[in-house]
């Protein structure tokens, strides 16, 4: 059957590479990296599939792009754990969910969780993300095929070890410079942190105040309210983290609400739906309320700390706050500040509340 | 119906042609109901400032198959068509490997093969070439205009070009549009092959020819040739004088352009080649004729000029709008602007080897001996195709256009 042998000498060609993908495995989904030098791709959502099974831990970083610049050794430094960081730019509370269940299954003792009502915003299911590879998380038939059966993995896998060999390392970084190759983080501490030599450059008041500008014009003031309702923040929220937090009991959880610039909130108040603020403080008072029933659930609020908030030169636009502040909130939630008390939950909202209503920006 | 009237009924010539109208207008005003409606409101929305909105979904392929239609109705006019059997028929518009991105087929072509006794039993050599050339077609689909797809960007992203990124991008697309489309073509080619159908060719390295004239008679071949059976001739072609010759074909280079989207860019693409035609066809009228010794240089030059003329086209044709083309062609010519980083070196280096691939190596039907007029393919190798080392080739390249497939990977032409 000469067909037969065309496909045969297919099939081979293929398994060859599979069983290559598989020795290798350069995201270290099956086991830890053997005997090269783990390389990481800077997409978390990527590297997270392997990071939760090729590394020990016994604390789980979690959030959205406000907490992306931290590092997991300042995190250790601080709070004493041993951490994993599994933050992921841009992710819906859905996503951090599914993600949070995954590494979950490799019992850490604690999780930090920087959580902010833009998450639950709007949060699809995880198969409807057309970006996230859930399978790969899954690790069934189909995310281990398209990770073993693909040229992609095989490219990687091969640079993984050619990289090692000193003559090849110069080119192996410019082809990650280039953009040909996608694992190009050799530190995992420094994956997806900020160089410290563009901190100046990127956050300060104007650029803060450039955020207030751009929500200013009228195409752009449906972007600041889109999809932003009470109904939808709470059931995402119920789903996503009350819930999943419910479900987990043996696990404590350090939940921590980053400071936003006041430029936000005053975006908010001038460009948004007229009910977007009350919107937002009900639901905030809901959700520390709702959390401060749970007995694993610690809850730290920087919103209303307005030292860090007013101050825009800690921004680098209306939500995004500097590394140096990321370092400051962890060593607050280490001496125990910004706590929110359980009997009275909601007062920072409050807080804040006075301070939005009397913000004016600065000229 | 209307093409089983013309073929069958008894018609005045005024009957037939009325009958031939109602059929070609109903094939247009699908395709222009589904393509061409969101286009007219748009431009209707910015000539008169009404509101209207279009929102319709374009079904995969309907230029291809409309296209099929018209010629089978307007041959039947021309009393041109045999009396097919509506099975075959059925077929002949539905057959899947051509279906969403061509070859355009015509009738007189593949019905007759349809009903020839041999295509209805497997032939165990036309299915192992079958078998080779959808290979070759996936790894070019693959690996190679999959490959150079994100250079493209270089050239096409929301921020000008320098001008290396500029050329870089163009160039990308050029290759990544013709290892994609033609990968398809063979990948089409193939399928119907293992079905004992010979599809006809449709890309004969275009990249390899020396002038416009000769590049249309290598690029998508089968529109080449609808446009100039079913358009330019009908219009006149070269019958009415050296003026409307050139008004003939510009008329029909813009409406090729025109059928391939519904956007000003595709028409501006089709002029630009309606454009470079005429400069063609008046070369070869008024134009010098080139000494011996003058031969090679000219030919090397003229392949030159070609190629950049067709990369230059291709801008429009990418371009999402006439302003973004214009300020990347714009940059194309400013030297000044030069980047050079890490980035557009590896893109430079993929340009250069997939550009070696589209100039020197052979293509899929010199490769196979694909003959489409005489119905023969792999002559070379019928007694022993295993031990052919192409064999041995084509299941790596399987094996290869396999593991290479990603999820978000769509033809370009699908959505024509």
């Amino acid at each position: 059957m000469t067909e037969a042998k065309f496909l045969v000498v297919a099939l081979c060609v293929i398994g060859v590479v599979a069983g290559f993908n598989f020795v290798v495995d350069p995201l270290q989904i099956f086991h830890p990296a053997r005997f090269y030098r783990p390389v990481y791709p800077s997409e978390e959502r990527m590297h997270n599939a392997g990071l939760i099974r090729s590394q020990t831990f016994d604390t789980v970083l979690m959030g959205d792009s406000i907490a992306l610049h931290v590092r997991s050794s300042e995190v250790d430094e601080h709070l004493g754990t041993h951490s994993v960081k599994l933050v992921m730019s841009g992710a819906a509370s859905r996503e951090q969910n599914f993600v949070l269940e995954v590494a979950l299954t490799r019992h850490p003792t604690r999780v930090l969780w920087e959580m902010n009502d833009s998450t639950f915003v709007d949060s699809p299911e995880i198969d409807a993300l057309p970006y996230f590879p859930a399978d790969l998380y899954r690790k069934n038939l189909k995310g281990m095929a398209g990770y073993l059966f693909n040229l992609e993995t095989g490219r990687e896998a091969a640079w993984s070890i050619l990289r090692s060999w000193k003559p090849l390392r110069r080119l192996s970084y410019a082809l990650m410079r280039a953009g040909y190759l996608k694992y190009d983080n050799n530190d995992l501490n420094e994956l997806n942190t900020f160089d410290p030599a563009l901190v100046a450059s990127s956050y300060n008041a104007k650029r803060s105040l450039a955020a207030y500008k751009y929500y200013s014009i009228p195409g752009n003031r449906q972007r600041l309210s889109a999809g932003y309702s009470y109904d939808a923040l709470v059931r995402n929220f119920e789903r996503d983290a009350f819930q999943f937090i419910q479900g987990h009991s043996d696990t404590n959880f350090t939940i921590y609400f980053a400071p936003f610039s006041m430029v936000q909130y005053a975006a908010m108040r001038d460009f948004g739906t007229p009910d977007m603020l009350s919107t937002f403080y009900r639901f905030n008072a809901y959700a520390l309320q709702r959390l401060a029933q749970l007995p694993n659930v610690t809850v730290f609020d920087f919103r209303d700390d307005s030292e860090i908030s007013h101050n825009l030169d800690n921004f680098a636009d209306a939500i995004h706050h500097s590394p140096a502040i990321g370092v400051l909130l962890l060593s607050r939630i280490a001496n125990g500040e910004n706590r929110v008390e359980k009997a009275d939950p909601a007062r920072s909202i409050e807080r804040l509340k006075r301070q939005i209503d009397a913000y004016t920006l600065p000229q | 119906m209307i093409g089983s009237l013309l073929i069958r009924a008894k018609l005045s010539p005024a009957a037939r042609f009325a009958a031939l109208t109602a059929g070609v207008a109903g094939d247009l005003l699908v395709l222009g109901y589904f393509k061409y409606a969101g286009f007219l409101a748009a431009n209707l929305n910015a000539l008169v400032s009404t509101q209207l909105t279009v929102n319709i979904l374009l079904p995969v392929g309907i230029s291809f198959y409309t296209f099929t239609q018209i010629a089978f109705l307007v041959d039947a006019h021309r009393g041109e068509v045999a009396r097919y059997q509506l099975p075959y028929y059925a077929l002949f518009v539905t057959y899947f490997p051509h279906l969403i991105a061509g070859p355009i087929l015509h009738h007189k072509d593949v019905i007759p093969q349809f009903e020839q006794e041999r295509s209805k039993r497997p032939d165990p050599h036309l299915v192992r070439c079958g078998l080779i050339i959808f290979s070759i077609g996936l790894f070019k689909k693959t690996c190679i205009a999959d490959a150079i797809q994100p250079f493209v960007a270089l050239g096409f992203g929301p921020t000008p070009p320098s001008f290396d990124q500029a050329w870089i991008g163009a160039l990308a697309y050029t290759f990544q549009l013709y290892f994609d489309f033609s990968g398809y073509s063979d990948m089409a080619i193939g399928i119907s092959l293992m079905f004992g159908i010979f599809l006809p060719l449709n890309f004969n390295s275009p990249y390899k020819a020396k002038n416009i004239i000769d590049f249309w008679r290598r690029w998508h071949m089968t529109l080449s040739q609808f446009l100039r059976d079913y358009l330019y001739i009908p219009l006149g072609g070269n019958r009415r004088g050296i003026v409307l010759r050139y008004v003939n074909l510009m008329v029909t280079m813009a409406l090729g352009g025109l059928w391939h989207g519904a956007a000003w860019t595709f028409i501006a693409w089709g002029v630009l080649h309606g454009a470079y035609l005429c400069v063609n066809h008046a070369w070869n009228r008024y134009g010098p004729s080139i000494p011996p010794k003058l031969a090679g240089p000219a030919n090397i030059a003229a392949f030159a000029l070609t190629f950049l003329s067709v990369a230059v086209a291709w801008v429009f044709f990418r371009a999402d709008s006439i302003t973004s083309a214009i300020a990347i062609v714009s940059r194309m010519a400013r030297p000044d602007l030069f980047v050079y980083g890490d980035r557009e070196r590896l893109a430079a280096a993929y340009v250069i080897i997939f550009g070696l691939i589209a100039f020197l190596a052979p293509n899929t039907q010199q490769l196979l001996g694909y003959d489409h007029a005489s119905r023969k393919v792999g002559i070379s190798f019928a007694d022993n195709v295993t031990s052919s080392r192409l064999f041995y080739a084509a299941a790596c390249l399987l094996a290869f256009g396999i593991l290479g497939i990603q999820k978000h990977s769509e033809f370009i032409y699908f959505r024509f």
